[in-house]
């Protein structure tokens, strides 16, 4: 919501329209950061295991009339391991091994928990920012084959344009053009999608009766691609915008509000200038 | 029938109930569906050659996509562990074949028709497009074209079909494992493949459950109007909750049996015992138990809320863990070990390097703010394709391992190696790109042009993949020729006691009884092994090693039927024609068919039992009943000729298939066929009850998933709508409370004379007997009565029906299971009431069980009624 009343004291929390990690960010964080973890916990084991298949490999030849090779004699075994032999109640190697495991298992849990920290941390930098920040406020309705975005006056475009180094909130849903905030009774509006900017890394799915939300911050004017990633039927694969975003600077934004109408004149002003960060 | 006819003849095949020969027809037909699936995905690959793609169109490109997924999940990865389960699991516990030989055969005839039936479907104008998600609201009629209803419900109800398949499957493999160990082998001595099947079976018994209870909304959906996913209060969100409280343990289910074949293979190959066998089965259980808990983290971007999404995070990421220690366990297996590189270890190392990237970017979804970008994209089809595609590569390693047994043949090693070799790059050819592309959107063939080249290659690999299976084709069988024979085992280092028989195993897979008491594996009454002592304390964990009272096998096991075969084909006929019928016709068939059972009852039971006067008593029953369904078919449909002419011809079909169902099941009612208890077996904890005994209950707790779903689906719905205004809300004038209080008093009425129809039939008292099961009769005839005129009232005069609102489709759906399930109830109250008339339940040694099973599954159709009647006339 576009706050409106007199301006906040200085010592009032006031949210902010600009992030300093925006949804790029996070991501690229993110993804670096498990991407190099991941690889790095990948190449180690996946190396081990075919170095320790390497090592202990046993070449010698087949036994007479048997496709595999001899069972040493257990007297003569001296490798220290115990060895299965048919028949036998399964007991596992006992205390031997069990330690290397409890360690290794000890290592992978504090892997496992960083990352779900990490993640988790993020995961709250993003949540929160949805819900904190002085951002323009959109709705999104997604049908087949297309979406309708909806600004706060009211009135609905085909493309989503908004100014650049602001938060975009979006309110996602999937509905029947003509039909939304009304669904029939008992009748289908529309099939679940998914809203998706790969560039500006702003995702969340379409679904019918529900609203869902994602936000983005673009810092860098242009048009991006918006693109549907749940299959919604036999067009899904054109349901794709290689300019469903355009971002615009701050006057050019300006200039096309007032033209379409997206808001009311001071309401716009107010908020671009509340929300002009220090660059 | 009861002996098998030479495995060279068709027959056998037809009728074998024997373990091994079902787990060969399970991998053959596993194949057959692996190769149609296959080329579907070639068919997928060759449109992503180029972006905008031109073989397929939009809707052609999305039922193959869609197809692919249902038939590899379903039709091959699970039948292909499972035909390995079937074949090895009783031959490792010591057991001579599965508890309910028939219900397997069963189970195999149906997994095949219902697989049929999918590939009927897109001859009917089209399978399901929507993936094999299935997701809501593109699921339901308004947005299936309108060419295509038919073979989308087809599709449907085929999927349902499987459900029994592996319903009966799972209760039939948990009642062998838990109740047919050979004396001496707790329930943790079990080899870790059968073990790994235990849990899988344990996880299907509930999950699939869940997925049986979608279907048959969906189903509903389809064929009777009803509003489950259409109305935005149940609608995606109640699919997806279903699907994915199902879809996550099936992920497991496809991955168990293939890591429980890692397991064993890794320890034969590197001669070595599994390093922390008991840790590793602990994680097994661990990772069992907690996907249940895992499923939203296919519902990150819906709208559930931040706590929730967290605690799944949570979750998903930590069961990361248990397989963390599997995959060490095997790795430090290796460690010190004779590793030897054949053919089944290359699979099975292969297949865990694969699983290794599967599970590790399985992490990376976890992450709920990573996943906010990879939903919908090509990681989630690269990570899913490592780690269940890994199955299917484990599994492979599997065959051959076990191929020898199989057969009494050696497979060529270096053909089994080129496999391999071919197998692995051409995997790695196919998947890892979709990594490196991964932005493209999945299911999506108009893709950006800079993951052109990404997506051409994994179709090189796609292609190279696809021939490295016709290898392994070639070299099975030609192989099957060769004359390299095995002993009992080619290999070095087994354990287990498949490998102490023969190759392939007699009959009844041991000379001798299987016996672990002296501490290791030895053969009562016949060859020792390894001249281990004959006699000595039984080594177990506090369970009673039992002991049956029959010395020695006076009866002949039976090992033929006709009857799962032909139970099957009337289901065959019922799914390929029920999705023809407009709404007026679709139950009609079912409806029918049942005084058709009343009249087998007589026909069968005079030529089983003798011909009585209870007999002559349904035979004329069911006359009377058929004239009154004709009449009241007639009233439906404005006249009797008027009815059944403008019946579709695929109502027929429908009905003819009902009709032989019928048949058949009445036939396996009344087959003699008898099934052995192991004189010695390891029980615990199932000690002192019957096989069937268990296997009812085994049963029952997954019926108990299926009502828990539609009630708490009901709950989901009316949560939403808001829990008072959908009352308000709903069409009907009124809805009286007393209809549903008389059916209570009649159904407890019920159980109580159920409970006494046994005590007077262990007393031998025939009169009694058939007095109170005969009541039970009354009291549910009551029940159904009752209901009628209840909905009568609320559906004609009122006008409110299934169709009318959301209100109406949770009420008739949910109470109408629950009277499908009082009908069936019925059905077998009328078998047991002529088998007592004829005097079935006195004989000797007889403790009229059958009246206890039923006993047990009538108390349950009460118990359900009890929670229905508050949920849907009080609250």
């Amino acid at each position: 919501m576009l706050p409106s009343g007199p301006p906040l004291s200085l010592f009032e929390a006031r949210t902010v329209a600009q992030v300093s990690r925006d949804q790029v960010d996070v991501f690229g964080d993110l993804f670096l950061g498990f991407l190099t973890l991941g690889t790095l916990v990948g190449v180690v084991v996946i190396s081990y295991i075919v170095y320790n298949a390497l090592k202990y490999r046993d070449d010698s030849p087949d036994a007479e009339g048997k496709y595999d090779v001899e069972e040493i004699d257990p007297a003569e075994d001296d490798a220290g391991v115990a060895r299965p032999q048919l028949g036998e109640i399964p007991t596992g190697t006992g205390k031997a091994g069990g330690k290397k495991l409890f360690v290794s298992f000890g290592i992978s849990a504090v892997i496992v928990l960083s990352l779900i920290t990490f993640a988790y941390v993020n995961l709250l930098h993003v949540e929160g920012t949805a819900d904190d920040a002085d951002a323009l406020d959109i709705g999104v309705e997604a049908n087949q084959y297309s979406y309708t975005y909806t600004y706060p006056s009211g009135e609905t475009s085909g493309t989503l344009v908004v100014p650049e180094d602001r938060v975009v909130a979006l309110n996602v849903t999937s509905c029947h053009p003509g039909e939304c905030g009304d669904p029939a009774e008992g009748g289908p509006v529309n099939v679940m999608h998914t809203w998706s900017s790969p560039d500006l890394r702003g995702s969340t799915d379409a679904i019918p009766g529900r609203y869902t939300q994602t936000w983005f911050q673009a810092s860098d004017p242009g048009t991006y691609r918006v693109e549907c990633r749940e299959l919604c039927g036999p067009q899904h694969s054109t349901m794709h915008f290689d300019e469903g975003i355009e971002v615009l600077p701050d006057d050019e934004f300006e200039d096309w509000c007032l033209e379409n109408g997206c808001m009311a004149e001071d309401e716009l002003g107010d908020w671009l200038n509340r929300t002009r960060g220090e660059n | 029938m009861g002996d098998l006819p030479p495995k060279s003849t068709v027959k056998r095949w037809l009728v074998t109930t024997n373990h091994k020969d079902i787990g060969v027809l399970y991998i053959l037909t596993s194949i057959f569906f692996l190769v149609v699936a296959g080329v579907l995905a070639l068919l997928i690959r060759l449109q992503m050659l180029e972006s905008g793609g031109t073989i397929l169109g939009g809707g052609e490109y999305n039922q193959v996509v869609t197809a692919h997924g249902l038939l590899m999940v379903f039709w091959f990865l699970s039948p292909f562990a499972f035909g390995l389960a079937n074949y090895l699991v009783p031959l490792q516990i010591g057991a001579d074949d599965l508890a309910f030989p028939r219900l397997n055969a069963m189970s195999y005839w149906l997994y095949l028709f219902s697989g049929l039936a999918m590939v009927v479907a897109f001859f009917q104008g089209g399978t399901h497009e929507g993936g094999w998600t299935l997701y809501a609201p593109l699921n339901v009629p308004n947005f299936v074209p309108r060419i295509a209803e038919m073979g989308e419900t087809t599709a449907v109800v085929g999927l349902a079909l499987f459900v029994v398949s592996v319903t009966l499957g799972s209760v039939n493999f948990l009642t062998t494992i838990y109740r047919m160990r050979a004396e001496g082998l707790r329930m943790r001595d079990i080899p870790l493949f059968s073990m790994s099947i235990l849990l899988t079976v344990w996880m299907m018994l509930f999950a699939f459950a869940a997925l049986l209870a979608a279907t048959i909304l969906l189903g509903s959906d389809h064929m009777l109007g009803t509003h489950y996913f259409t109305d935005i209060h149940g609608g995606s969100m109640l699919w997806t909750h279903l699907f994915w409280f199902f879809g996550h343990p099936e992920v497991y289910i496809v991955f168990f049996p293939a890591l429980g074949a890692m397991a064993e293979i890794i320890q034969t190959f590197s001669g070595r015992r599994i390093v922390g066998r008991k840790w590793f089965v602990i994680a097994m259980a661990l990772v069992a138990i907690q996907s249940f808990i895992v499923w939203m983290h296919h519902m990150f971007l819906t709208a559930i809320n931040l706590p929730i999404k967290t605690v799944f995070m949570v979750t998903t990421v930590g069961i990361s863990l248990p397989f963390d220690l599997m995959v060490f366990a095997l790795i430090y297996t290796m460690v010190k070990g004779r590793v030897r590189w054949k053919t089944p270890f290359l699979f099975a190392v292969g297949s865990l390097l694969i699983f290794i990237l599967g599970g590790i970017t399985g992490v990376f979804l976890g992450a709920i703010v990573l996943d906010y970008q990879f939903r919908g994209t090509y990681w989630v089809v690269a990570h899913f394709h490592y780690a269940m595609a890994s199955s299917a590569v484990a599994l492979v390693g599997a065959v051959y391992y076990w191929y020898p047994k199989m057969t009494g043949k050696m497979y060529n090693e270096f053909l089994g190696k080129a496999h391999f070799a071919l197998a692995f790059v051409g995997f790695n050819l196919l998947y890892f790109p979709m990594f490196v592309a991964w932005e493209s959107p999945r299911r999506v063939f108009d893709f950006q042009s800079g993951f052109s080249i990404w997506h051409q290659i994994a179709t090189v690999g796609g292609f190279l993949f696809a021939l490295s299976f016709l290898v392994m084709f070639y070299n099975l069988t030609k192989s099957l020729y060769s004359d390299r024979h095995v002993g009992d085992s080619p290999w070095a280092y087994v354990g287990s006691a498949e490998w102490a028989t023969t190759s392939p195993p007699p009959l009844e897979n041991f000379v001798g009884t299987p016996s672990f008491a002296s501490g290791r594996l030895n053969f009562i009454g016949g060859a020792e092994a390894d001249g281990g002592v004959a006699e000595s304390e039984p080594a177990t964990d506090g369970g009673v090693a039992a002991s049956t009272a029959t010395g020695g096998h006076d009866r002949h096991a039976d090992h033929a039927s006709w009857w799962p075969l032909l139970v099957s084909i009337g289901a065959l006929l019922v799914v390929v024609g029920i999705g023809g019928q407009a709404t007026s016709y679709v139950l009609w068939p079912f409806v029918f068919s049942l005084p058709f059972f009343v009249a087998f009852l007589g026909i069968q039971g005079a030529r089983r039992d003798g011909r009585a006067a209870i007999h002559n008593l349904y035979l004329l029953l069911s006359i009377l009943f058929f004239g009154g369904l004709l009449y009241v078919f007639s009233l439906h449909h404005g006249g009797l000729a008027e009815g059944f002419q403008n019946a579709s011809m695929t109502f027929y079909l429908t009905l003819t298939g009902a009709v032989i169902g019928m048949y058949a099941l009445v036939g396996m009612g009344y087959e003699s066929f008898h099934v052995p208890e192991p004189e010695l077996s390891e029980q615990w904890p199932f000690e002192g009850i019957t096989n069937t005994k268990l296997g009812m209950w085994m049963f029952l707790g997954s019926d108990i998933i299926l009502f828990g779903a539609l009630i708490g689906s009901y709950v989901f719905i009316r949560i939403q709508y808001g829990w008072v205004d959908f009352l308000h809300d709903a069409a009907y004038t009124h809805k009286a409370v007393w209809p549903g209080l008389v059916n209570t008093y009649a159904l407890l009425a019920s159980s109580f004379t159920v409970v006494l129809a046994l005590v007077y039939a262990r007393r031998g008292s025939r009169r009694g007997t058939l007095g109170f099961l005969g009541l039970t009769f009354v009291g549910s005839a009551l029940f159904l009565v009752n209901k009628s005129v209840e909905w009568t009232d609320l559906w004609l005069d009122q006008g409110w029906a299934y169709n009318t609102d959301i209100q109406g489709s949770v009420y008739y759906l949910t109470t109408g299971l629950h009277a499908a399930h009082v009908i069936v109830g019925m059905l077998i109250l009328l078998f047991l009431i002529a088998r007592a008339y004829t005097g079935a339940y006195w004989e000797e040694d007889e403790e009229a069980h059958s009246i206890e099973y039923f006993g047990l599954y009538w108390h349950f159709v009460d118990i359900v009624w009890l929670f229905l009647f508050p949920l849907f006339y009080i609250l």
